[in-house]
């Protein structure tokens, strides 16, 4: 049943372009019965279909209702995928549509009905065009040369359609090696592999393939495949300045596109801007973030992106209430929905900076939103902390908080109970090269408890701590959220000194 | 307006109506009407025609509400004709299941993107029904969902090198089938137009495609080509070697499929057509036409091709005992409803040569008088290809012949040997017809006189005799009965006496 249902909720999205004639329980036959319940949404399980058809007492093992649904399998996907116009600007239905052209015709082709099949195709093959379907423009293609070389033969109109259907088998094969490369490089990420930055060649075939492949195809899938695995090989390599200029180029391209455009920029963008913070450009991320309406993303699908790294990037630049200011626009609850749950603690994790920021006296202009005025220490460790399997990852900045929070609140015994458990976590998660960045700031925020919480001796004694933490780049994890220092760390030393000062 | 012509039969007016997109006006739907009563009373009504009787005497056949008409006539009639009627059975043809592979991906295609675990599993599914029925291009981009899932939203390791691995394989068949695709489509078209074939066809790479993939697209087009090449060099071993292997695979994994059985053992029939082999030919011919008629989705310009290829196996082995069975199989098939108008001439050249072959069998004679004369009542205007014309003219002359005509006969020699080029080259595509032409034309000079006639044309014959007949691409050669067993009838109709006066002029 679940199958049943998984298909029906194709039904959803197409059902307003279909002819289904409606029910007639009366002349229907139990098939179209048990379709109509389906469709319908009337039956949810095996036994209720069942009972619904046959009467109650039957349940779903009831052998004629196991027939019927194993019938029902192959009437289903026959009665609802029709021929169906194409809907103004929806690339999905285009792509229904073209695959039920495509289809269409090949019934026409069974039964001799060449002109009807000619028809149809040229349809599949225009409709696959504009969606950047190139296995049905390729079959499409390749069905058109079999009906100009045989029954409608005509030798310029072969020849049109035969080098359609190579250069769609090309362009094929293209897609899915790019495809192929990137969902591996994917991979890589989330087993967060650290071969990427020691094996630099091993990624240099893929990364000759993507240009010569980039160089020679175009569209909106070898743009995006394309220059979003050179991003993210040079991001993983840590070489942000050819990322960007990669990422820049992706920009210019994905104006030119037809099909995905506005879904392409909104990605190229945000790749971009991605690249700007990791660069530390933030003054050109937010500009950028100000331009995107000149790309028609002003009305974005998904808003947060950009208010994420707009926040980012004030909290960076030093301007803490407009950030403050930017945070009151943020739903916890539809960053999940639209997001991830991920997404939704990254704001967390930013909330609770910008509360010590509050409780500091950096935001004495403005009156903070509730989720920075009300935030509770403790309801935000039990959030964050169920979503974090990952022992580096947002425990670093949970760490970090914790430690700013017991000093902001001057609570120097805690404080003290929690240093040895920050100098295990340092030297059991944080040895590797990555993290020397995380592990150095956390072992100054430690270092606390032996200078006996004084600012100016804990400032004179980290002095070089301190230079060194400013020499260091941030390599962590570089690609996903948590790796992100919502506050930079140079600018966190002086607001965790200021805290024990007061 | 074709689409129209060509579906008006199978659809009517009512289901028609029912797939209009927009509700129709009254004054529309008398349009509606108004056409089909048209295409019903006259079909083959042009465009010109119908604008005419639809919206007066002054429109042509652009003017735009016809051709908007015309456009969601058709498309309501294609959605009628293309009804879903989907049969449950356990074991669908490959084309049926292709349809619900195909079907089936659509829908989970227009489903949300979420990665649950029942969509995994129809996923996996499609991938293994694509397999099975040798769909390559569906099983690649199913792979490729559920590389994206693996490696992304239900992220799996094993899995994911798993998919790749498949996906690889996938790329190199479906570089396969588009090679050999695209072979296969090349040929036919040097083949019809008569040109050279294409110097850099890829037949190492299909020949060791159709050894490494046992898969029906590489099987079909990749035997279909080597099949095509090795006959166009005249290969018949290597020819029946590639077309018997496809058969096989065909025969063993797709046995349901008509399409690749028809076509191999019609190559099979010609090439035993062209070995001279009638046993083995007959025998191919007999399954062919089986199949043919099995078959619901046979046209009738398939039938008649079947046949047609009987018939040149019967006069190119010189087979005369069939006659009547070829003759019942166009009969049943149709009669003339079989044959292409273009092609009447053609046939009507068969039927003499036959009649030529069955001289002393009147019940043949008979029928295949039958057949002339419907060809001749329904062709308006029958065209005879030149080669045909010159074989039509050989035939009347051996008639002539039989019947001791032998001025009427020289006249036709006389004809005959105008149309001969002075001197005979071996290279010439007609060079067998242009020796038999001469022999021919020798016996005109000898009066007729057989000894004569066989003093005058040994070196001729001994020439004639170094070669061998052969068979076009297509299959459909000039030589439809072997000169050499032609002037052997020949030589049976000459005199053993001499004229007074010579019959053919220096």
């Amino acid at each position: 049943m679940d199958q049943l249902l998984e298909l029906k909720t194709g039904y959803d999205k197409i059902g307003h372009l279909l002819e289904l004639p409606p029910a007639d329980k009366d002349n229907d036959s139990l098939l179209d019965q048990f379709f109509y319940l389906v469709i319908g949404g009337e039956v949810l399980t095996d036994a209720e279909a069942s009972a619904k058809l046959y009467g109650s007492g039957k349940n779903g093992s009831y052998a004629p209702y196991q027939k019927l649904k194993s019938k029902l399998k192959v009437y289903l996907p026959y009665r609802l995928c029709q021929l169906v116009p194409q809907g103004p600007g929806e690339g999905r239905i285009s792509i229904f549509s073209a695959r039920m052209h495509l289809l269409s015709a090949r019934t026409c082709m069974a039964s001799n009905k060449i002109m009807a099949a000619e028809w149809l195709l040229l349809e599949a093959f225009r409709l696959g065009k504009t969606v950047e379907q190139f296995r049905v423009v390729k079959e499409a293609a390749g069905e058109l040369c079999e009906l100009y070389a045989g029954p409608l033969y005509n030798l310029s109109e072969f020849f049109k359609y035969r080098k359609e259907f190579q250069q769609n088998a090309e362009l094929e094969k293209a897609v899915g090696t790019l495809q192929l490369h990137y969902y591996n490089l994917r991979g890589v990420e989330i087993k967060k592999d650290r071969r990427l930055q020691t094996l630099d060649t091993n990624f240099q075939p893929i990364i000759d393939e993507t240009m010569a492949l980039l160089k020679k195809h175009n569209g909106s899938k070898v743009v995006n495949y394309g220059y979003g695995l050179l991003q993210s090989i040079f991001i993983l390599k840590g070489d942000f300045a050819t990322a960007r200029e990669y990422a820049e180029e992706a920009l210019e391209k994905a104006k030119e596109l037809t099909y995905l455009k506005r879904g392409i920029l909104a990605i190229k963008l945000s790749s971009l801007i991605l690249i700007l913070s990791k660069l530390g450009k933030y003054e050109e991320c937010l500009s950028l973030i100000n331009r995107r309406e000149d790309l028609g993303l002003a009305q974005s699908s998904s808003p947060y992106v950009y208010l994420f790294y707009r926040i980012l990037s004030l909290l960076a630049l030093g301007r803490y209430e407009e950030s403050v200011a930017e945070s009151g626009r943020i739903d916890l609850e539809e960053v999940e929905k639209l997001h991830s749950a991920e997404y939704a603690a990254s704001f967390r994790v930013i909330f609770a900076y910008q509360h010590v920021l509050g409780r500091l006296g950096y935001l004495d202009q403005i009156d903070p939103p509730k989720q920075v005025k009300k935030f509770r220490f403790n309801r935000f460790m039990n959030q964050v902390q169920l979503l974090e399997k990952n022992k580096q990852g947002y425990n670093i900045h949970l760490r970090i908080i914790e430690l700013i929070y017991l000093a902001v609140n001057k609570k120097y015994d805690t404080f003290i109970d929690k240093t040895e458990g920050v100098e295990k976590y340092v030297v059991r998660y944080l040895s590797k090269p990555d993290h020397q960045r995380n592990g150095l700031f956390l072992k100054m925020l430690a270092s606390a408890t032996k200078h006996n919480f004084d600012p100016e001796v804990i400032a004179q004694e980290e002095q070089e701590s301190f230079d060194t933490l400013k020499s260091l780049d941030n390599v962590a994890f570089l690609m996903d959220l948590p790796s992100t220092e919502f506050i930079p760390y140079d600018q966190l030393w002086p607001i965790f000194l200021a805290a024990l000062k007061e | 307006m074709k689409v129209l012509q060509e579906l008006f039969p199978h659809v009517n007016l009512l289901n028609v109506l029912q797939h209009m997109e927009d509700d129709c006006t009254p004054k529309y739907l008398k349009r509606i009407r108004q056409l089909f009563q048209r295409l019903r009373d006259a079909s083959e009504t042009n465009e010109t025609e119908m604008v005419r009787l639809l919206y007066g005497d002054s429109r042509t056949s652009s003017h735009p509400p016809f051709q908007e008409l015309l456009t969601k006539t058709s498309v309501a009639a294609i959605k009628a004709f293309v009804l879903p009627s989907a049969r449950h059975t356990s074991s669908p043809s490959r084309r049926a299941m292709i349809q619900r592979c195909e079907r089936a991906y659509a829908l989970l295609y227009m489903t949300s993107e979420r990665s649950t675990e029942t969509r995994i599993k129809l996923w996996r599914q499609l991938v293994k029904s694509a397999r099975q029925c040798h769909h390559i291009p569906l099983e690649l981009e199913c792979l490729q969902v559920l590389q994206a899932i693996y490696g992304y939203r239900s992220f799996d390791e094993t899995l994911l090198e798993d998919t790749e691995t498949k996906i690889r394989r996938c790329f190199d068949e479906n570089s396969a089938i588009t090679r050999c695709k695209m072979a296969a489509m090349d040929l036919r078209i040097a083949s019809t137009e008569g040109t050279p074939y294409p110097r850099n066809i890829p037949a190492e790479e299909i020949i060791s495609a159709i050894r490494q993939y046992d898969l029906y697209d590489i099987q079909y087009y990749g035997g279909e080509m080597l099949t095509q090449l090795s006959i166009h060099q005249q290969d018949w071993r290597e020819a029946l070697n590639y077309s018997g292997g496809a058969l096989t695979f065909f025969r063993e994994n797709f046995p349901k499929e008509r399409q690749p059985l028809v076509h191999f053992l019609y190559n099979q029939v010609l090439i035993f057509t062209a070995l001279l082999d009638f046993s083995q030919g007959w025998s191919r011919w007999k399954d062919l036409l089986r199949l043919c008629k099995r078959g619901k989705t046979s046209s009738a310009t398939q039938l008649g091709k079947v046949i047609e290829v009987g018939i040149v196996l019967a006069l190119r082995c010189g087979n005369a005992k069939t006659t009547s069975k070829l003759l019942l199989a166009i009969e049943d098939g149709g009669g003339v409803k079989l044959i292409p108008e273009r092609e009447y001439g053609r046939w009507l050249t068969y039927l003499r040569s036959l009649a030529l072959l069955n001289n002393d069998r009147p019940d043949v004679l008979e029928m295949i008088a039958t057949q002339e004369r419907r060809i001749q009542r329904e062709g308006k205007k029958i065209v005879f290809r030149r080669e045909d014309e010159q074989i039509m003219a050989i035939i009347e002359c051996l008639q002539l012949l039989r019947g001791q005509s032998f001025r009427k006969a020289a006249v036709i020699v006389t004809t005959l040997r105008d149309s001969l080029p002075k001197r005979l080259s071996p290279d010439h595509p007609e060079y067998r017809l242009q020796l038999f032409l001469r022999l021919l034309v020798e016996s005109g000079y000898a009066n007729f006189h057989r000894a004569a006639t066989l003093r005058k044309t040994s070196k001729i014959l001994k020439r004639l005799r170094t070669t061998g007949p052969g068979i076009t691409d297509d299959g459909i050669d000039t030589e439809l009965i072997v000169y050499e067993h032609l002037w052997e009838i020949l030589l049976l109709t000459l005199t053993e006496k001499a004229p007074r006066l010579p019959y053919l002029a220096n």
